[in-house]
């Protein structure tokens, strides 16, 4: 073969991807073109180096939401400091000794310059407690109200009630024809055997 | 035979990418019913309602949020709680008038799981919620209103399959 590949093939074969008849029509020609085997070489050595460092499979991660993320970030700030590196005592002594001079600097020159407040004091001391701490709760049906009671102990379960929906009608029979029975396959399930009833719905 | 094996070549793949992909590993399972509260009638729900167990009429009213004469278990299910997969259960089959979906949030210890959830009711969500499940305690909500009563969908945390129930 002495007319050079496509670019697809050509592509194809520098990712050692062409295979039978083509990779060998491809291999006589390539034989005397010094340049496509350099760079199929400098793109296998590039190959090699990158799977040395990338693991072959990889462990998906649980999937975490918005709220566990701040749960945590709850739980870190309330996690006790790190204690402080180890440095000479006069060097550890150095930053709060500047602060309080600062401080009382601060101090001296608010004295002689302060000015009644125009406006009300802003009390954030409880602003940490207005993290939402309960579940959220979302209704998308307009007109739907779901209040979370939690009775705080540890017999009591958490109870979601609905107000404002629709009464299901009287005609139709839940209990149907199967009731209690629990499916054989059980347990396999998986997302995607069983289709949301209508997507697109909120 | 060879509709056999056609079978076989069919189902292969399925089988073999549920073994190979790790997000479907199961991490415990979710165990749905749907109750029927009711001060009149309790025959209203069916001849194939059963009595709901003393247990669970306890915990219900603890806290005084549900309180009705009478309660009846309509239907129940229960489905494997999913690694990365969202799943559902649907605790009326073959009706989907009350359908449950949920989605595991992080990694579940032996008795809690915490967990996306939505509750489907005539083929629309009306609520969704991220609530920790417990192995003990249901998570109950007080649903739409039917036949005089109303439904209660009673939401709890089961142990894992044994590999002999897969």
């Amino acid at each position: 073969m002495n007319t050079p590949p496509d670019d697809t093939t050509l592509a194809l074969w520098l990712e050692d991807e062409l295979t039978g008849d083509a990779r060998a029509a491809v291999e006589a020609w390539a034989a005397a073109q010094p340049d496509q085997l350099a760079a199929r070489a400098e793109l296998r050595q590039w190959k090699r180096q990158i799977a040395s460092v990338i693991p072959a499979a990889e462990e998906p991660p649980h999937a975490e939401f918005f709220n566990s993320r701040i749960a945590r970030a709850i739980r870190q700030q309330d996690a006790p400091t790190v204690p402080a590196s180890r440095r000479p005592g006069w060097q550890r002594l150095l930053v709060p000794l500047a602060a309080c001079a600062g401080i009382a600097f601060a101090f001296v020159v608010g004295q002689k310059t302060a000015h009644p407040p125009s406006v009300a004091a802003i009390d954030v001391s409880q602003a940490a407690r207005a993290l939402p701490v309960e579940p959220l709760i979302y209704t998308p049906v307009k007109g739907t109200h779901a209040e979370w009671i939690n009775h705080g102990d540890t017999h009591g379960s958490p109870v979601i009630v609905l107000d404002g929906l629709d009464a299901i009608p009287d005609s139709i029979d839940l209990t149907g024809t199967a009731s209690h029975v629990i499916p054989a396959a059980h347990g396999t399930a998986t997302a995607g055997l069983f289709t949301p009833p209508v997507p697109g719905q909120p | 035979m060879k509709t056999a094996v056609i079978l076989l070549a069919l189902f292969f793949p399925v089988v073999a990418r549920a073994q190979s992909d790790p997000g479907r590993a199961e991490l415990a399972r979710v165990h749905v019913q749907v109750c029927y509260g009711t001060d009149g009638d309790a025959t209203q729900a069916g001849p194939s309602a059963k009595p709901a167990p003393e247990d669970l009429i306890e915990r219900m009213e603890h806290g005084g949020a549900i309180h009705f004469k009478t309660y009846r278990i309509l239907g129940e299910d229960t489905q494997p709680l999913l690694r990365s997969y969202e799943n559902w259960a649907q605790p009326l089959k073959p009706s989907d008038e009350v359908l449950v979906r949920f989605e595991a949030q992080g990694k579940p210890n032996r008795q809690t799981a915490v967990i996306d959830l939505e509750l489907w009711l005539a083929r629309k969500k009306v609520v969704k919620t991220d609530a920790t499940l417990d192995m003990s305690k249901p998570l109950f909500v007080l649903g739409p209103e039917w036949r005089g009563g109303r439904l209660i969908i009673a939401v709890s945390l089961a142990p894992k399959a044994k590999p002999a129930d897969k």
